[in-house]
């Protein structure tokens, strides 16, 4: 009966130890997943050299500023263009050079935006608050343009 | 003769024998070396195209194919229901595009979506295949057709309906996602991780390093107490049972494993494609990939690592070279496409044929043993 009792005791032991393991392994799994979402969010950024008019102030857009986003090749942005680069992660930087002087701002894009439009001269003249100088894209998901259903395309195996 | 203490066993010669024994054995992939020849002679391929996509073929296609070793291990032969797998790694893709997660990080949380939702089809698969004991494969054929059109389903309906589907992935109707999927975040994001290019052939070294480590881990499987019960449920499931071992249970977990491992390996292989196509991307990988093993050398009892790596090799450049040299022999490029569809099922065909007859001329031939050669001296 002791023995038993003993054998018992350990198989419920063993039981549990299982049960632990198995519930890190799962925590351990669910932050990864967390974690990989977090790192490898893209956003597409669409920087606008457009005039900018808010309170009766009109701000032009500037002619020949150097651009750099995050560790990005820098690019000279012009007056009344918008270029588009790719952002990934949450954390990124932005450098503008005007006129010798440069204006370098540090911001999180929230997880919920996935397109989001910077403008470059409220960039230049704002503080470092972001809700200033950058506006959130509502993505369009009816494509008019796509309303004919593409056929189905070839994988390598196909005859077609 | 042998002799043995007490007792004489006559054997009889087949050394004659073991060259013929031999070819038939390896009839496919020497069928399948022939036809190669032929095609890298008629293609007019140069030899660093054919070394650049065989190296890509075997990175995109390894992964699958390994994922086919444990259930054979375990006497289950070929799993077709590793497109089940396969859907689960494509589930992930979808959701990951949708949520705009890029790079390798993406391919890791594709890899951990599909990971419970391939647990979950395995498992069901496997307790459907333990009511089905000899006939696995068309059982596991079957039931990936079913879970296609569950697939489908979810796909096609509940995905922008049920759940939530917010980028362009889906449809102008609102629900339903579109038949070709860009996969330009992830594409070629594990290929391109440690890149190398040796003479202008590009190697994708990080893809590699997963495939290797997967080799070891079935190498090290094998040893396993786990991986043993396997071996001994394949051996004889009633002998295995007496010994103690939960014959349902290994069965259940060799299949769980082995749709695990093909839900990655869809993974690897769409990223290295670039484009999923979501209704069709899935449905041949289960047939191609058993191709593969067989072309190998492979049979559905027994199969090894090196028959993954030489099936593939073979199995491919068939695949790559046999448009081409009916191109250039013929003048018609669909000839060589219909011709290697055509070889793909033929093989699998020649390859069960193959196996069946040699089981039952061992069968005759250890009856005819016993029966004239055994003779016991006193």
């Amino acid at each position: 009966m002791k023995l038993a009792d003993v054998k018992m005791s350990l198989k419920d032991k063993k039981t549990q130890r299982r049960i632990i393991v198995c519930s890190m392994l799962i925590v351990v799994i669910i932050a990864l997943a967390v974690l990989m979402f977090f790192i490898g969010k893209s956003f597409e950024i669409h920087l606008s050299n457009m005039p900018y008019s808010e309170n009766g102030i009109v701000l032009k857009g500037i002619d020949d500023i150097e651009v750099q986003f995050d560790k990005q090749k820098p690019f000279t942005s012009y007056a009344m263009f918008s270029d588009t680069v790719q952002g990934v992660g949450l954390k990124h930087t932005l450098r503008v050079n005007h006129n010798g002087k440069d204006y370098v701002k540090t911001f999180k894009i929230p997880v919920s935006y996935s397109k989001v439009i910077i403008n470059l001269p409220k960039f230049i003249n704002s503080t470092d608050e972001v809700s200033l100088w950058m506006t959130k894209i509502e993505t369009q998901t009816n494509n008019e343009d796509a309303l004919s259903e593409d056929t189905p395309g070839a994988d390598e195996f196909s005859i077609e | 003769m042998k002799f043995i203490k007490g007792i004489t066993l006559k054997q009889p010669q087949i050394s004659k024998k073991s060259l013929k024994e031999g070819l038939i054995k390896n009839i496919v992939p020497i069928m399948f070396i022939v036809i190669g020849i032929f095609g890298i002679v008629y293609s007019g391929f140069t030899a660093t195209a054919i070394v650049n996509e065989m190296l890509t073929r075997i990175a995109r296609n390894s992964f699958l194919v390994i994922s086919l070793l444990i259930p054979i291990m375990a006497g289950m032969g070929l799993n077709f229901g590793m497109t089940l797998g396969a859907m689960a790694g494509e589930i992930g893709l979808i959701l990951i595009t949708d949520w705009g997660i890029v790079g390798v990080p993406g391919l890791v949380l594709a890899a951990i979506i599909s990971t419970p939702i391939s647990i979950f089809l395995g498992w069901w698969c496997g307790t459907i295949l333990n009511k089905a004991k000899g006939r696995e494969m068309v059982t596991s054929y079957i039931i990936g057709f079913f879970i296609n059109g569950v697939y489908q389903l979810i796909v096609l309906f509940l995905m922008g309906s049920v759940f939530p589907i917010k980028s362009e992935i889906l449809l102008p109707r609102g629900y339903g996602i579109r038949n070709m999927v860009n996969l330009t975040g992830v594409r070629k994001a594990l290929d391109n991780l440690i890149p190398l290019k040796i003479a202008q052939v590009s190697i994708p070294v990080a893809t590699f390093i997963l495939i290797f480590i997967l080799c070891l881990f079935i190498l090290w499987f094998k040893r396993t107490k786990l991986g043993q019960d396997m071996r001994a449920v394949s051996g004889d499931m009633e002998v295995a049972r007496e010994s103690g071992i939960n014959v349902e249970r290994t069965r259940v977990i060799s299949i769980i494993i082995s749709t695990v491992l093909a839900g990655y390996g869809m993974i690897i292989y769409l990223q290295n494609m670039g484009t999923l196509n979501t209704y069709n991307s899935h449905t041949q990988i289960g047939m191609f990939s058993a191709a593969a093993l067989l072309v190998g050398g492979a049979s559905v009892a027994k199969a090894d690592i090196k028959n993954v790596f030489i099936g593939v090799i073979l199995f491919h450049l068939m695949f790559y070279v046999a448009p081409y040299a009916g191109k250039n022999l013929i003048g018609e490029a669909q000839l060589g496409e219909y011709f290697r569809v055509f070889v793909s099922y033929g093989v699998i065909t020649i390859a069960l044929v193959i196996y069946e007859t040699s089981k039952r001329r061992e069968a005759k031939m250890e009856a005819r043993l016993l029966r004239e050669g055994t003779e016991v001296k006193e």
